[in-house]
Parts: structure tokens; C-alpha cells; sequence
């Protein structure tokens, strides 16, 4: 359900989708496309009409928004103008994880794996020409940026990048790429975007794309240091780690899973996203690996989701009795997201780390996990996108995704809109991540080497 | 075949896929209440056997039937392939092999039933589920509705794909089940539709839909070879490509996978108070 970068992140609901849907129109609509266009509008409305989980949509005139902005969309002169129309259709829901894909999407995300800085440049603002072009494939930077008190500090720095031996370090404040002010970009998106619980998801990305650059591509990054210094840094954006996944329809995406032993006491497990059956054998030998540890820390931070299935498959090999992470709420039905305890079982204390930037399925698992009290969940609360969704290609090309279900989890809490509320809410700071590198998983640790200590 | 998609569709529920959505397609006019003149069950019942040629056709099947499906989840792009061993007198067993999703193992037989797949793992089917799974193993069930309901009844009319329809209420026996409506289209008394609503204590509950489409002479059977079934937003198509009947099939297609036959294990050992 992660579609390829791009695309996963316009899962995110109708505003991320919108931010996608600006391609402009460059000729003029044929009767037949136009004709399709309006035919799209139709499926949209009905779609919804039919299969929204509440009969009376949330108290929405939907009836009213097809005459309203139908013959607008009759009306319209370009592809573009429909797009928006839809999207303001579906906008009146309030809802997260529906939205309008442009059928351009979909090619610009298979484009993404060659080269993915005109991607990101061009889905995100039609400036083509200001991406630095690198040796080609998919590239990082090697840092992890969150937007904390409007600033866009670096939270993670990959080791044995030519981001970490160019000196960065977490906590250092990023102010400019190339010429392109990263402060005029937060300010704007914070200003111009409305309040929602996936405001920051989408400043936080907005702000990722600038790095987003293929593989060998300079960048000239101007920082702030720990001494309040501003220093200038020249990364070479290195191969996008992870292995490539396809599913069905959905463009081949890259996921990373890594394994290892913190210290050697504690077993670390972190996923990009939730995305391919392997995954599940990853995690499997990682639990053999951490037999012997005091506990196991779930790193699900900036993990924008996936196939629900696969979380519910995880949390399988963390309990001793079936049970459930949560429930779908459809119209006429109520299937859980069951949990089949299953082998090798790791009985050690969890920890889930979550941020803003976690959503979807990973909210699934941490507020499940949450609830059946399996783990205890650090970090910040999650994006409040959990809708189970779908994408239907419209007669016109475009893909149209919506929620086909309200999502409760396990103790009864809707996420949609509030996502999950971390046990212990650890909020990164500049002075916390230049005093301890990641203040979050140094929690986690702790709390598990207490309940190692106090057993 | 029928039942093999009850163990997909709630993996398909749980995958939470991007697929278009066609569940929403309902073409059942509101149904009205069953004439005073209406045929009694028994009597379409009857005419549904022979439609799909006869009793004895059911029985010159000696042994065993194999069928083979293709299998799509509709427009997420998933397809795959689906075997159904079903032999007498009550063990089925099938096996979906899906892109990317890897084995999905549905079966049942000596008085357990179970599903199993990679993602998800495996789990033995509990209380009206299994009762429900196995009444739906049974070999010639549709010669034996007797005595696996309680009752069936004529419950009223209906139009499914444009067919005029009676709507028969199959009621299991206490404790079994929640009652399954079929609807028979009025001209060749042929199943054309079939909902369900399915509760588990593990899965949820689940309204279920299915229909029966193209149905096509396989052997000396009328049978469906298009089977569409529709819940939570998901919908699963099965293509029927082939049916074998009475045809070797090795032991080792019919016992449950290494998961199952631990859950069964322990099972057995619990009952027996043996284990924990």
C-alpha cells in the first residue's frame, strides 16, 4: 500500500495529493478527454456516495457538492481544472487518504528510480532546471531532517556517508541548499497550509525533497553548527540503500530494513517502510539474532506506511495468544487486523519509536501494540493518517485514492486525525540531539535496560 | 471452489490494498416478500440439482475433484493461481499462490480447519467459523441441505444481474452459523449469488458476497466458472480453468502445512488435557 517514494507520500491524504495534481495541462482537452475528465468526476462522487463507512458522510451534503461543482467540472478547459475540482470534492470529507494521483505521477514515480531530483523538483514545484544533477539511481543525502520549533535540524546522520565524514552531527541546524533558503520553505508551508495532524508530515517531506537528489550529486548544504557557527558542507549524495519491492499495480518502490544489536544488550530493528512479503523472514532472523538481549527497540520513525497485513504478521511473533492490533469499520462489516502468535517468539520488552512522520500502517502497529500492552511507544505523536485505502484508475488516467474504512485500534481509539500518543513523549530538541544524538532511542534504551535491571 | 475465497478475502481485507473498489456494485433491487405461490425450497432445490445435471452427475464423481482457478485481487494488480483439492467425503484443501504475497494455505479435514499464510501465519478456525468451513467441505453439500441446516425456506424475490430471483434463507443449526441467503434465478434455477456474514472471534466480521458467474460444463457438472466475491472493499475474482475428476491426488497435497498441524497438536493435546 507504500507506493515508490513519491507516491507513498500523496497517500497521505487529499492535501499531500493536491500538492501533486499541478501538472500543467499543455494541450487543449479533446471532446473525448474532456468527456473522460467528467466521466472520472462521476466515478469519484459515486465511489465515495457508495462505499464511505458513514452512510451519512460525516454530515456532509454530498448531494450538494455533485451540483455544485458539477457543472463546473462540465465546464472546465484543462485536465488540471477537473483535477482540483475533484480534489475539492473529496476535501470536503476532511478525511486523510483521498485524494487524486495525476496519471503523470506514476510515470514521474517510475522516473524517480533514474533519476529522482527531476522528480522531486518537478512534482513538487515545476522548477525543473534548479536540480543538481548527479551520476544517476536513486540518491540520498544521509541526513534525517525534522522540522522541531520551525527549524529544520538534523536529527540522524547515516553513518559511513559523506554526510557523516563531512562533520554534520544531529542537532545541527540546515539553512540552505544551494542557493534555496530551507527557512523561506518551512515558513511558507506553515503559514500557507491548514492545521491538520499531517501538517508537519508534509513540511518535514517538503523539506526532504531538497536532499532527495540521484546518487553522486554534490549538494552544497550551509548548516548552523553546535557553536551557533554557520558552516558550509559539500555532500555527495550516495545510492538509495534498501531493497526494491513491487506489488501488483504499484510502481517498485525501495525499502530498508536494518538489523542490529545496540551495545550488544539491545536488539534495534528499523523499516523505512512496510512493504514486501520478505520483510517478514528479515524479522524473523532478527529475532534469532536477539535471543539474548534485554529487549527490542522498533524503530518506525519517518515510516509512511504500507500493507496492513505485514504489521499485523509482525506483531505475531511478539505475543503468546492470537489477538488483534484493531478493526476496520466498513459499512456492513468489521474485520480486525488479527494477531496469530506464531514462531520464533520474542518475549523480551518492546519498544516503538514513532514521529510525525510515521503513519498509515505504522500507526496501525504502534497504537495496536499500544493497546494490548506489547510495547511501550517513545517518540512523538504519529501522523493521525491511518485510513485503510485503495486506488482505482479513473477513465481519464488519473488514480483516484480513497478510504474504505474508519480504523479503530485495539483499545477502541479512532487514529484518523490524532494518530497515536506516545507512552512517553520524548520531543527532540537542538540541545537534546547535540547532547545525546538521538534523544529518542537513548529513552528507549533506557527504559529497557530498567526493566532488564528490575527483573 | 466456493469457499476458498472466504480465507483470501479476509487476507485481502487485512492487506489493505489499493484496488478498485466494485463491492459497492449491487444490483439486488430491494428484495419483496416471497408469493403465496411460491415453489417451496425443496422444489428449487431441486431443480437447481438438475440444472446442473442431475444427482447423478454429483455422484458419478468417485473420488475426488480438482480444480483449477486463476485468481485476481481486482485492480490492485495481484493475481495469482488456485488449486482446490476437495475429496470425499469432507477434505478440502486450497493452495493460492499469489505475486509478491507469496502462499495462502486454506483447509480442512478431520474435524479442523485452519488458514495459513507467510504474512500473517496460521490459525485454526474456531466455533460457527469452523462449523461454517466445514459444513462448506462437505462433498455434494448441495445434495445434502437437509441435514447441514436447520432450515431453508423461500424468503423472498429479487433481481440479481438483471435475473429474476428467488431468495432462499439457508439457517444453520444452533451455534453454527449466521444464515446464508442464496438467490436462484427463476428461469434456469441456477445460483447466481450468495451472501454471508462471517464472524470470528480472531478475523472480525465480515459481510460477504459472491457470485456465481459463466457457468460452464465441466465433466458431467454445470458449474460456475467465474467466481466474484466481494467484501470489506476487497474483491477477489476466480477464474475456473479446469476441473479433474477423480484423479491421483498425493497425501502430501491434502495434509495441513508444518504451522497447522502444531496449532493442531496442541489442540488435540489440550483437549485431551495433556497441555496447557
Amino acid at each position: 500500500m507504500v507506493l515508490a517514494s513519491a507516491l507513498s507520500r500523496a497517500r497521505l491524504g487529499a492535501a499531500l495529493a493536491l500538492s501533486l495534481a499541478f501538472a500543467p495541462s499543455l494541450f487543449a482537452q479533446s471532446d473525448q478527454e474532456h468527456a473522460l475528465d467528467v466521466q472520472s468526476f462521476d466515478i469519484v462522487w459515486q465511489r465515495i456516495h457508495d462505499t464511505y463507512w458513514d452512510p451519512e458522510l460525516g454530515g456532509v451534503d454530498w448531494q450538494g457538492a455533485y451540483d455544485e461543482l458539477k457543472p463546473k467540472v462540465e465546464a472546465a478547459e484543462s485536465r488540471a481544472e477537473v483535477r482540483r475540482l475533484m480534489n475539492e470534492l473529496i476535501s470536503r470529507l476532511g478525511k486523510s487518504h483521498f485524494g487524486i494521483l495525476p496519471a503523470s505521477t506514476a510515470e514521474l514515480v517510475q522516473e524517480a528510480s533514474k533519476n529522482p531530483s527531476e522528480v522531486a523538483v518537478s512534482k513538487k514545484d515545476g522548477e525543473e532546471s534548479e536540480a543538481p544533477k548527479g551520476s544517476g539511481g536513486p540518491g540520498i543525502s544521509g541526513l534525517t531532517i525534522r522540522v522541531i520549533d520551525g527549524a529544520a535540524l538534523v536529527t540522524a546522520v547515516r553513518p559511513d556517508t559523506p554526510a557523516a565524514a563531512s562533520g554534520i552531527r544531529p542537532g545541527w541546524q540546515l539553512t540552505k541548499v544551494g542557493e534555496a533558503s530551507v527557512g523561506e520553505r518551512v515558513e511558507r508551508l506553515l503559514e500557507d497550509l491548514p492545521e491538520s495532524s499531517i501538517k508537519a508530515l508534509i513540511i518535514n517531506r517538503s523539506v526532504a525533497a531538497m536532499l532527495d537528489r540521484s546518487a553522486g550529486t554534490e549538494l552544497e548544504l550551509t548548516l548552523i553548527d553546535g557553536d551557533q557557527e554557520a558552516v558550509m558542507r559539500t555532500v555527495r549524495t550516495i545510492p538509495a540503500p534498501g531493497q526494491v519491492e513491487k506489488f501488483g499495480n504499484l510502481p517498485a518502490m525501495r525499502v530498508e530494513f536494518v538489523a542490529r544489536r545496540l551495545d550488544s544488550e539491545i536488539g534495534y530493528v528499523r523499516l523505512s517502510d512496510w512493504f514486501g512479503l520478505s520483510l517478514i523472514g528479515k524479522f524473523m532472523t532478527a529475532i534469532n539474532d536477539f535471543e539474548d538481549t534485554k529487549g527490542m527497540i522498533i524503530d518506525l520513525r519517518g515510516n509512511p506506511g504500507g500493507i496492513g497485513g505485514l504489521a499485523a504478521g509482525f506483531a505475531g511473533f511478539l505475543v503468546e495468544e492470537p489477538t488483534s492490533l484493531g478493526t476496520m469499520i466498513t459499512r456492513d462489516s468489521r474485520p480486525n487486523f488479527p494477531i496469530l502468535s506464531r514462531e520464533p517468539k520474542f518475549r523480551g520488552p518492546i519498544a516503538v519509536l514513532v514521529d510525525g512522520n510515521s503513519a498509515s500502517t505504522s500507526e496501525f502497529f504502534a497504537g495496536g501494540m499500544k493497546d494490548i500492552g506489547r510495547a511501550r511507544i517513545f517518540g512523538t505523536t504519529t501522523a493521525g493518517a491511518a485510513l485503510p485505502s485503495m486506488i482505482e484508475k479513473l477513465p481519464n488516467g488519473d488514480g483516484f485514492q480513497y478510504a474504505i474504512a474508519n480504523y479503530v485500534s485495539a483499545g477502541g481509539d479512532e487514529l484518523e486525525g490524532i494518530g497515536v500518543i506516545p507512552d512517553e513523549v520524548v520531543v527532540p530538541t537542538r540541545e537534546t540531539l547535540l547532547e545525546e544524538g538521538d534523544p529518542v532511542l537513548a529513552a528507549a534504551s533506557r527504559w529497557i535496560l530498567e526493566q532488564s535491571s528490575s527483573k | 471452489m466456493r469457499r476458498m475465497k472466504l480465507a483470501l478475502l479476509w487476507l485481502a481485507a487485512g492487506l489493505l490494498l489499493p484496488t478498485t473498489a466494485t463491492w459497492a456494485q449491487v444490483d439486488t433491487k430491494p428484495k419483496t416478500e416471497a408469493p403465496a405461490d411460491a415453489p417451496s425450497a425443496e422444489k428449487i432445490l431441486a431443480k437447481s440439482i438438475e440444472a446442473q445435471g442431475g444427482e447423478k452427475a454429483f455422484k458419478s464423481v468417485k473420488k475426488n475433484r480438482v480444480t483449477h482457478a486463476s485468481l485476481s485481487i481486482t485492480a490492485m494488480g495481484i493475481s495469482g493461481e488456485v488449486v482446490e483439492y476437495h475429496q470425499r467425503p469432507d477434505i478440502s484443501i486450497v493452495l493460492a499462490t499469489m505475486e509478491n504475497l507469496g502462499e495462502q494455505h486454506t483447509g480442512s479435514r478431520d474435524g479442523f480447519a485452519w488458514d495459513s499464510s507467510a504474512m500473517l501465519g496460521a490459525r485454526l478456525l474456531e466455533g460457527a467459523e469452523l462449523k461454517a468451513q466445514l459444513r462448506s467441505a462437505v462433498f455434494d453439500k448441495e445434495l445434502r441441505y437437509d441435514e447441514l441446516y436447520e432450515t431453508v425456506e423461500v424468503t423472498g424475490e429479487a433481481t440479481v444481474d438483471e435475473m429474476e430471483c428467488w431468495e432462499v434463507t439457508f439457517t444453520p443449526k444452533k451455534g453454527e452459523g449466521e444464515p446464508e441467503v442464496h438467490y436462484f434465478d427463476k428461469e434456469k434455477y441456477l445460483l447466481r449469488r450468495m451472501v454471508s456474514n462471517i464472524k470470528s472471534p480472531t478475523m472480525g466480521q465480515m459481510r460477504v458476497q459472491m457470485d456465481l458467474k459463466d457457468w460452464k460444463k465441466f465433466g458431467q457438472l454445470l458449474m460456475p466458472s467465474k467466481i466474484v466475491q466481494t467484501a470489506s472493499g476487497a474483491e477477489v475474482v476466480l477464474k475456473v480453468e479446469k476441473v479433474e475428476f477423480d484423479v491421483e491426488i498425493p497425501e502430501e497435497k491434502l495434509v495441513p502445512p508444518a504451522a497447522v498441524q502444531k496449532l493442531i497438536d496442541k489442540k488435540k493435546a489440550k483437549d485431551s488435557g495433556d497441555g496447557q
